[in-house]
């Protein structure tokens, strides 16, 4: 039995006397899986349940996007005692960071590389600024809520092997009209969101996370986390999610019969999403999961109710997928072949090593490339800095809509205290712009640009050293335009100690956010295929797509919010010379002694008349010895 | 000063005595023009009033004319840069750290009141640091107005500085400390005429960069120069409620508070009640007492309209100097490169440095509380904690007040040039460490380190000259001796 020795080592952590029930539940679990049941045993055992997905897409320029994504699910229990809670599958960890620090949802994300858009369209996650980024909600009051959160980064920071604890008031923005979804009735948190942009992100952070995993890098999806080419990519965004949400709200497991309508489930989403070039690891023409990840899926992960690799390709691009997917579907206007790791080792009667995935090319990928419409995102945002000289500068917002309708978005931008905002200088031009592919016609572009009034903004002022300013604008962009903000600061001096070690190449600044709802989505998007396509029907964005397929969550609602993350920036601050702090003490505190040495004699000494008792030249001399 | 140069100066003087009549008579208008500016003098300026008696009407007539032409002309060129190149000003003069400091900066200014409009509390973030009256006094001019209003507005506190520290020349002569005293023997009545001193302020570029960046010093100024223009117009009251305006505006002028206090105690008006201190005591106490009412009041006033963080924005801002931005002071610096640990002790012993010779040097100077004045306008000018050039135009400014006392001092030669040098060396060390990068910080701060230095050697040459013409008046006989301070 190849699938019992993974189980029973994870078995091992039980205390002894359950060994022999557990072989018991280990045997009901096989049937279950053998029967091909999906109603998951362990988690009637423990309320927990756990997921594994992988999702797989080649890209317009012939990268591939691998989506990683691994889901647990636990009921809250709802006394505070802390002797309640046993960790079946669900890592202890977080659920005890979750218990003490009031957190209703957390989000955290190390990312490197930038989102070509452009190039590669829809990001699969919402959140794609360079660095780390941590965002919370948390219950309690305002400083309970500062508390929590400091305690919260720094045991975050413990577990993900980050600097997560140099998050402080400096760079924690409190957002007031961004991640609205976040407030759903029912919580009432206040959410707090630091950005770190310098964090790197690197084997010493994948290694704690790969270890919440239940099977770890054992088995599974798990077993395809080669570090060696996670890190060899084009952008990389590694985090993991953590909701309470309603059970009600869930159209989850069958195992809601609790009949208490505020229970509650702790949901826990560990994603990772890479970019690779295959061609870098020498793989042109067709290649195979293992052969791209340099590893292979040895078994599949026992206790996961759900282990599925989907591969998501563009109708027309020329690719075709290797074996027989066990089931089809459509994902975000793409086919979706679904491979589920469980059912496949029953149905070939082999183990799931032998599972490979092939990509054949039916035209040259050249041609292929310039067919395929990477379904770039309707709205788009970059910034730059602008201005020359060290001591001041500005900011420049592209954001581009190039929908057919207008698009209603949020705004986010917030820049650390030594960059000195003026919001008074803020500036919205609205261009209109040449239609994407179908507004040919529309060749008459009009190059007027006019102003643009938010329809709501909020601006916190920055405090020294306290807190940085933050601008929040909700903007009605027109269709097919490029609407251009602008502001100036200056920038701040800053003591000695408080530049970085290498302190003459500035400083990284994070992301501006944009968001916006994307309506019409959800049963829509899944009836209107691509031989129909509706003007007005926005794409959905694949974050969204892929929620709602792995879990199910926007189905209903049909309302779906994407992000926008733009480039960083690195902000050039005039440094002093690092090498004269004794000098300068010593010259200032010299004319500080000058100044009161000649006013203290001005003051006290009085005049004496000198007796002419010798010659005037020697009386002079006598002066000059004086 | 040595004998050879004392024995110059006298006979200069005595060359000059042909001209005394002349002098005189131009005094004389220039009284009466300041008390019919002043409606009520309340000082007793008959002796030379009897000679204006006699004086021609077309005379005074072009005295006070003169003083208009100047005002005007200094108007009519602010104005017309202000409102027919406001590219040049907001290019090379908006943004200068040497005339917007933090406390002052004007794009600060309208980001404030942009705040205010939009209800966020201005005060309530690290970016305005001004005083809520310049809050009152633009939200009209920049929530309705176009923006050459408040451009006026600027404009016309710079001619109003004018104005008044040619009608505090003009007062100073009447004064009956001074109407009595003794000149020097041999020595003419000199004085700039109201004119000249309204002249060189208006048109000391200095002055005219200051007012065209629009930097908020000043409301400052004008306060100062108020308070200094009440009080040796025997106003006390009027001085004292000025003088706490003039704090709140910018803190440092809380120091004239103490030779105000000598004003009010009569220094300046009953020179025959000197020998008599309990009244003079009486008095500055009084005057103290009032100042402090008149600062508490208006510090209410601002808690109900801005809460009481205004505080901590401005003055605790001020004292702390938290804002590092370079400024021709000795602070940002020191404060850049200073190790923590040390950091408050040395803001403390910056600040302390700054303030505590106020009162000994108003005591020092008490005969003339008006010079202690003008020595305490040149101690906060060269030590506050955000100078800019601005500080220096008045303290220059106040000098020609003076102007008795320029042959009684000795290096002139020497702090002129370390002020040019200061002056001219931090643009262009500004722009090779900021614009070019071809520099550093060191650069700037060597700039500011002269500058700074030429201040210190103006001031102390200027006190010792007044301590040395004092000499002169009280014992002539010294006139030809050598003398030294021990």
């Amino acid at each position: 039995m190849f699938l019992l020795q993974p189980l029973l080592l994870h078995m091992r952590l039980l205390p002894l006397p359950y060994v022999g029930l557990t072989s018991v539940v280990t045997a009901a679990l096989l049937a279950a899986s053998v029967s091909g049941m999906n109603s998951p045993t362990s988690a009637a055992v423990s309320g927990e349940s756990f997921t594994e997905d992988l999702l797989l897409k080649p890209l317009a320029d012939g990268k591939v996007l691998l989506h990683f994504e691994f889901a647990f699910q636990r009921r809250q229990s709802q006394s505070n005692n802390g002797t309640q809670h046993h960790y079946h599958l669900f890592p202890r960890q977080i659920g005890e960071i979750a218990l003490r620090y009031d957190v209703d949802e957390l989000h955290l994300s190390f990312t490197q590389g930038n989102w070509r858009e452009a190039q590669w369209g829809y990001p699969p996650v919402n959140s794609q600024g360079v660095g780390a980024e941590m965002r919370a909600q948390i219950r309690g009051s305002e400083d309970h809520v500062a508390k929590r959160w400091t305690g919260l980064t720094n045991a975050l920071s413990g577990v993900f092997c980050a600097s997560l604890n140099f998050i402080d008031s400096t760079n924690t923005v409190v957002p007031r009209m961004m991640f609205a979804e976040s407030q759903q009735p029912g919580r009432s948190g206040m959410l707090r969101q630091g950005y770190l942009p310098r964090e790197n992100v690197c084997t010493e952070n994948l290694t704690p996370w790969i270890k919440q995993l239940p099977c770890q890098s054992r088995s599974g999806i798990g077993a395809l986390l080669n570090p060696h080419r996670l890190y060899n990519m084009h952008f990389h965004s590694m985090g993991m999610s953590l909701e309470s949400v309603k059970l009600s709200d869930s159209n989850s497991n069958s195992n809601s019969n609790s009949g208490n309508p505020d229970a509650r489930v702790l949901r826990y989403t560990q994603h990772l999403s890479v970019v690779l070039d295959p061609r870098s690891f020498g793989l042109e023409g067709s290649w195979s999961l293992s052969e791209l990840m340099d590893t292979h899926i040895a078994q599949a992960c026992p206790v996961a109710d759900r282990s599925t690799v989907r591969v998501l390709v563009s109708p027309g691009s020329g690719l075709s997928v290797k074996p027989e997917a066990s089931s089809k579907s459509v994902l975000a206007d793409l086919d979706m072949h679904v491979f589920d790791m469980l059912k496949q080792k029953d149905k070939s009667g082999k183990s799931a090593a032998d599972i490979e995935l092939e990509f054949v090319e039916a035209s040259k990928l050249g041609s292929a490339k310039g067919s395929v419409d990477p379904g770039r995102p309707v709205v788009a945002v970059h910034r730059y800095v602008t201005g020359h000289g060290g001591s001041s500068g500005g900011v420049e917002a592209t954001i581009t809509n190039r929908g057919d309708q207008p698009v209603d978005i949020l705004y986010l931008d917030s820049l650390p205290w030594y960059l000195r905002v003026y919001s008074h200088t803020l500036t919205i031009t609205s261009q209109k712009t040449v239609g994407d592919a179908k507004a040919t016609s529309s060749s008459a572009a009009s190059e007027v640009s006019e102003n643009l009034t938010p329809s709501a903004s909020l601006f916190t002022p920055a405090i020294d050293r306290g807190r940085p300013s933050t601008m929040e604008l909700a903007l009605t962009l027109p269709a097919h335009s490029r609407t251009t903000l602008w502001y100036s600061f200056d920038k701040g001096f800053l003591k000695y100690t408080e530049h970085p070690p290498d302190a003459n190449r500035g400083f990284n600044i994070g992301p501006a956010i944009v968001s916006y709802a994307v309506v019409g989505t959800g049963d829509d998007a899944q009836t209107s295929r691509r031989n129909q396509p509706k003007p007005n029907q926005q794409q959905q964005p694949l974050a969204c797509a892929i929620k709602e397929s792995l879990h199910g969550e926007y189905a209903a609602s049909s309302r779906c919010t994407a992000r926008m993350y733009s480039e960083l920036f690195l902000a050039n601050m005039p440094t002093p010379d690092f090498s004269m702090p004794y000098n300068v003490i010593t010259f200032t505190c010299t004319i500080l002694a000058l100044f009161f040495g000649r006013i203290f004699n001005l003051l006290t000494r009085d005049f004496a008349v000198l007796q002419p008792r010798e010659r005037k030249d020697e009386g002079t001399k006598e002066i000059l010895v004086e | 000063m040595t004998a050879d140069t004392l024995e110059q100066v006298v006979r200069e003087s005595s060359k000059q005595s042909p001209k005394r009549s002349k002098q005189e008579l131009a005094n004389a208008l220039v009284e009466t023009l300041a008390r019919g500016a002043a409606t009520n003098t309340g000082g007793k300026p008959e002796a030379s009033s009897s000679s204006s008696s006699s004086s021609l009407p077309k005379q005074r007539h072009s005295e006070g004319a003169r003083l208009m032409r100047v005002l005007a002309l200094g108007f009519a060129l602010r104005f017309a840069i202000l409102a027919f190149s406001p590219d040049f000003v907001s290019r090379h003069l908006a943004a200068r750290v040497e005339l917007s400091t933090p406390a002052t900066s004007y794009k600060r200014l309208i980001e404030g009141l942009h705040l205010a409009a939009q209800g966020i509390s201005p005060f309530d973030g690290g970016l305005f640091h001004q005083s809520p009256l310049l809050l009152i006094l633009f939200r009209v001019p920049f929530g309705w107005l176009p923006r050459i209003c408040s451009d006026l507005l600027f404009i016309a506190a710079d001619v109003l500085v004018a104005l008044m520290l040619a009608k505090i020349a003009a007062k100073k002569t009447t004064l009956p400390g001074f109407a009595s005293r003794p000149l020097v023997p041999g020595e003419t009545v000199f004085r700039c005429s109201p004119s000249v001193v309204a002249m060189l302020y208006l048109f000391n570029p200095l002055t005219l960069a200051t007012c065209l960046a629009r930097s908020t010093i000043v409301f400052s100024h004008l306060a100062t120069v108020s308070v200094l223009y009440f009080g040796v117009s025997d106003k006390p009251d009027l001085a004292v409620a000025l003088a706490a305006v003039a704090t709140h505006l910018s803190l440092y002028p809380a120091v004239l508070v103490a030779p105000l206090a000598l004003m009010a105690g009569g220094m300046l008006f009953q020179p025959e009640a000197r020998s008599r201190s309990s009244s003079l005591a009486a008095g500055a106490v009084l005057a103290l007492c009032k100042f402090a009412a008149c600062f508490a009041a208006i510090h209410f006033l601002f808690v109900l309209l801005y809460g009481s963080n205004y505080f901590s924005a401005t003055f605790e801002f001020t004292l702390q100097a938290t804002d590092l931005q370079p400024n021709v002071g000795l602070f940002w610096y020191f404060f850049i490169e200073i190790f923590d640990e040390f950091r408050q002790f040395f803001i403390a012993v910056f600040q302390l440095t700054a303030l505590a010779f106020t009162v000994p040097i108003s005591w020092r100077f008490r005969d003339d509380p008006l010079f202690g004045s003008v020595m305490l306008v040149g101690v906060v000018s060269a030590l506050k904690s955000y100078p800019s050039w601005g500080d220096l135009s008045l303290f220059l400014g106040l000098i020609p007040i003076y102007e008795e006392l320029a042959k009684y001092m000795q290096y002139t030669f020497l702090s002129a040039n370390l002020l040019l040098y200061g002056l001219g060396l931090a643009p262009v060390f500004w722009h090779l460490w900021i614009e070019q990068g071809s520099g550093n910080a060191n650069f700037f701060y060597a700039a500011t380190l002269v500058y700074v230095f030429g201040q210190i050697t103006l001031l102390f040459d200027l006190g010792s000259a007044q301590l040395r013409r004092q000499l002169d008046i009280e014992h002539p006989e010294t006139r030809e001796r050598t003398v030294v301070q021990e």
